[in-house]
C-alpha cells in the first residue's frame, strides 16, 4: 500500500501582520485541499505541530499556535482522528499521517504548521523569575536566547575542520539566490552580497543576523492519502521512507534507496550552520566535508545534490521546515517549476541536530 | 511591557526538585556535586532520575574536580541576563570524570578568548546571585 502527499498549500508569508495566526492557517488548508483535489468534508484525520519554538512566546493558542482544536472548530471539520505532536517537526507529522492512513483510520488527513511573530513581545529573550526543569541549567546562563547552543556547535564544527564565516555565507548566500525563485520567500528580491552580510549584527557568535531565519507570519499544509483514493486532479508524491535522527538508517532500509539515489535534499536551516550538520551526518559527505562541498558547487541546481532548492529558511522564512516539506514534495511530484531539478528521491531533514527527522518523497508512477 | 508580577531584575532562580537539590547544594558550597550509581557506577547528568545505564535509582553524592574539556563556546550579543552588560560568553563544559555530561557555563573573565574545542577548563562557582551560585569558568590553577 503506498502512501501519498496528495496537495499542500501555502499562505503569503509576511514578517509582521494584522492578521491573525488563524487567518494564515486557514489559507493554506484551503490551498492544500484545493491542490489536492478534496473538499473540506472529505476530511477525517488531521496532523499538527503547533509549538512556538522561540524563547520569548507566550504560547497562547490563536495568538502564536494553532492546534487541532482551533483548526477544526474554524474550518467545520468533521474528523475521525487528529493529533497534535508536541514539540516535533513536519517530517513526524508525515510519519504519523501514514500511520494513521495504512491503519485504515482515516482517507484524507490534513496536516498543517503555522507559526506566527506575536506583535509586542521580545521575540529571542525571555526574563523569567523561577526556571523548572531542564531550564535550570540552561536559562540562568543565557544559553536558551538567539541559539546559543547552535552557536556553540557551530563554533565547534569550524574550529575542527577549519570552516570559516566565508563558509556559512557559502550557505545564505545559495539559500537567497534558491529564494529569488520561490515567490512565498520573504527574501526573494533580496540578494545579499558578502559585504552586506559581513556588516549584519553579530547575533552569537560565529551566527550573525543574517545566518539567522526570519521569524515570518505564515502557515502552510498538506493532504495525504493512500495512493489508490487520490482525488481526480490530486497531484502524488509517494511518501518512501521516515526515520528519526538515532536511527538515520532506517530511512533507506524502509525505502531501499541510498544516499546516491537523492536528486534533491531539504536541510534543516534554522541556522546556517546546521546543514553542514547532516551534510556529513548522511554520509553524503565526509566528516567535515559539508564546507567543501558547498564551496565547489556540488548544492548547486543542476549540481551533484541541489540542496534548500527553495531558498531554505534563510530564504523562504522561519516556517520551522514545513517550507523544506513542501519544496521536497513539490520536488518529487514534478512540481517546483522554475526550480524544479531532475525528479527522483527527494530527502527532507527537519530538526536540529540529533533531534531531526527524515522523510523521503519519490514519484508516484501512476 | 515586561511580565508582571515578577522580579526578573536578577539571574532566573532555579527551583530544585529531588534530583538536582545535591548540584544546588553543592553549588551553594562552591563544589560540583554530582550523584554517582550506587550500582554501576555511571556518573548521573542532574536532571536524572534514574541511572542511564542501568536504570538504577540509588545514587551517592560526589564532590567532583572541576576539570572539564571545552565542547563549544559562543558569544551572545542579545542580552539575555538582567544587570550583565556586553556580550555574554556562553560555554558547553563536558566533565572530566564522566564527558558524556556536559554542563553549562559563563566564562566572564575571557579565558576560553583563544580556546579551541577540546581545551582545559576549570569549573567553579561564581558569587550568590538572588539565592544562587552558577557555574562559571574559573582561571587554570597553578601548575608549579
Amino acid at each position: 500500500m503506498s502512501i501519498v502527499i496528495a496537495g499542500f498549500g501555502s499562505s503569503g508569508i509576511e514578517k509582521r501582520s494584522e492578521r491573525g495566526i488563524a487567518a494564515f492557517a486557514l489559507d493554506a488548508a484551503l490551498a492544500a485541499l484545493a491542490d489536492a483535489g478534496v473538499t473540506r468534508d472529505d476530511i477525517d484525520g488531521y496532523v499538527g505541530a503547533p509549538f512556538a519554538t522561540n524563547a520569548g512566546s507566550p504560547h497562547a493558542e490563536g495568538g502564536d499556535e494553532i492546534s487541532l482544536k482551533t483548526v477544526s472548530s474554524l474550518m467545520g471539520l468533521r474528523l475521525g482522528w487528529g493529533a497534535d505532536l508536541f514539540r516535533r517537526y513536519p517530517t513526524d507529522m508525515v510519519a504519523t499521517a501514514a500511520h494513521a492512513l495504512r491503519a485504515g483510520t482515516c482517507r484524507f488527513v490534513l496536516g498543517l504548521r503555522a507559526l506566527y511573530v506575536a506583535p509586542g513581545l521580545d521575540y529571542a529573550t525571555a526574563a523569567s523569575e523561577r526556571v523548572f526543569g531542564a531550564d535550570q541549567f540552561t536559562k540562568p546562563y543565557g544559553y536558551t536566547t538567539a541559539g546559543a547552543r547552535f552557536a556553540a556547535r557551530a563554533w565547534a564544527y569550524m574550529a575542527q575542520h577549519g570552516a570559516t564565516r566565508d563558509d556559512l555565507f557559502a550557505i545564505v548566500d545559495l539559500s537567497r539566490r534558491n529564494a529569488a525563485l520561490n515567490p512565498e520567500a520573504i527574501w526573494r528580491d533580496k540578494p545579499l552580497s558578502f559585504a552586506d552580510y559581513d556588516r549584519g549584527r553579530m547575533i552569537a557568535e560565529p551566527h550573525g543576523l543574517f545566518d539567522c531565519d526570519l521569524p515570518v507570519c505564515g502557515a502552510q499544509a498538506f493532504v495525504m492519502c493512500r495512493e489508490e483514493d487520490l482525488p481526480q486532479g490530486g497531484h502524488p508524491a509517494r511518501v518512501t521512507g521516515f526515520s528519526g535522527f538515532a536511527r538515520p538508517e532506517a530511512l533507506w532500509s524502509m525505502s531501499g534507496r541510498s544516499v546516491a539515489d537523492l536528486k534533491t535534499a531539504q536541510l534543516y536551516d534554522g541556522f546556517s550552520s546546521m546543514v553542514w550538520e547532516w551534510l556529513d551526518g548522511l554520509g553524503i559527505t565526509p566528516p567535515g566535508g559539508a564546507p567543501a562541498f558547498l564551496r565547489d558547487g556540488h548544492a548547486e541546481p543542476g549540481a551533484r545534490l541541489p540542496l534548500n532548492t527553495f531558498g531554505g529558511a534563510l530564504g523562504e522564512g522561519r516556517l520551522h521546515g514545513m517550507g523544506h516539506l513542501r519544496e521536497a514534495y513539490l520536488q518529487a511530484s514534478g512540481r517546483a517549476g522554475p526550480r524544479q531539478q531532475a525528479t527522483g528521491p527527494a530527502l527532507v531533514q527537519v530538526g536540529p541536530y540529533d533531534d531531526s527527522s527524515f522523510v523521503l518523497l519519490e514519484p508516484a508512477t501512476v | 511591557m515586561k511580565q508582571s508580577m515578577s522580579d526578573t531584575s536578577q539571574r532566573p532562580q532555579p527551583v530544585a526538585t529531588a534530583e538536582t537539590r545535591p548540584f544546588w547544594d553543592g553549588a551553594a558550597e562552591g563544589v560540583l556535586c554530582l550523584r554517582r550509581c550506587a550500582d554501576c557506577g555511571r556518573l548521573a547528568a542532574p536532571l536524572a532520575p534514574r541511572c542511564v545505564n542501568c536504570l538504577g535509582d540509588v545514587f551517592k553524592v560526589e564532590t567532583l574536580s572541576g576539570r572539564a574539556q571545552l565542547k563549544g563556546r559562543c558569544v551572545v550579543h542579545l542580552q539575555p541576563l538582567p544587570g550583565r552588560d556586553g556580550p555574554l560568553v556562553i560555554v558547553e563544559a563536558a566533565l572530566h570524570e564522566d564527558p558524556r555530561i556536559v554542563l553549562i557555563a559563563l566564562d566572564e573573565t575571557g579565558i576560553t578568548e583563544t580556546a579551541l574545542p577540546g581545551a582545559a577548563l576549570r569549573l567553579g562557582f561564581g558569587p550568590v546571585e538572588g539565592s544562587h551560585r552558577f557555574a562559571m569558568v574559573l582561571p587554570p590553577e597553578d601548575q608549579g
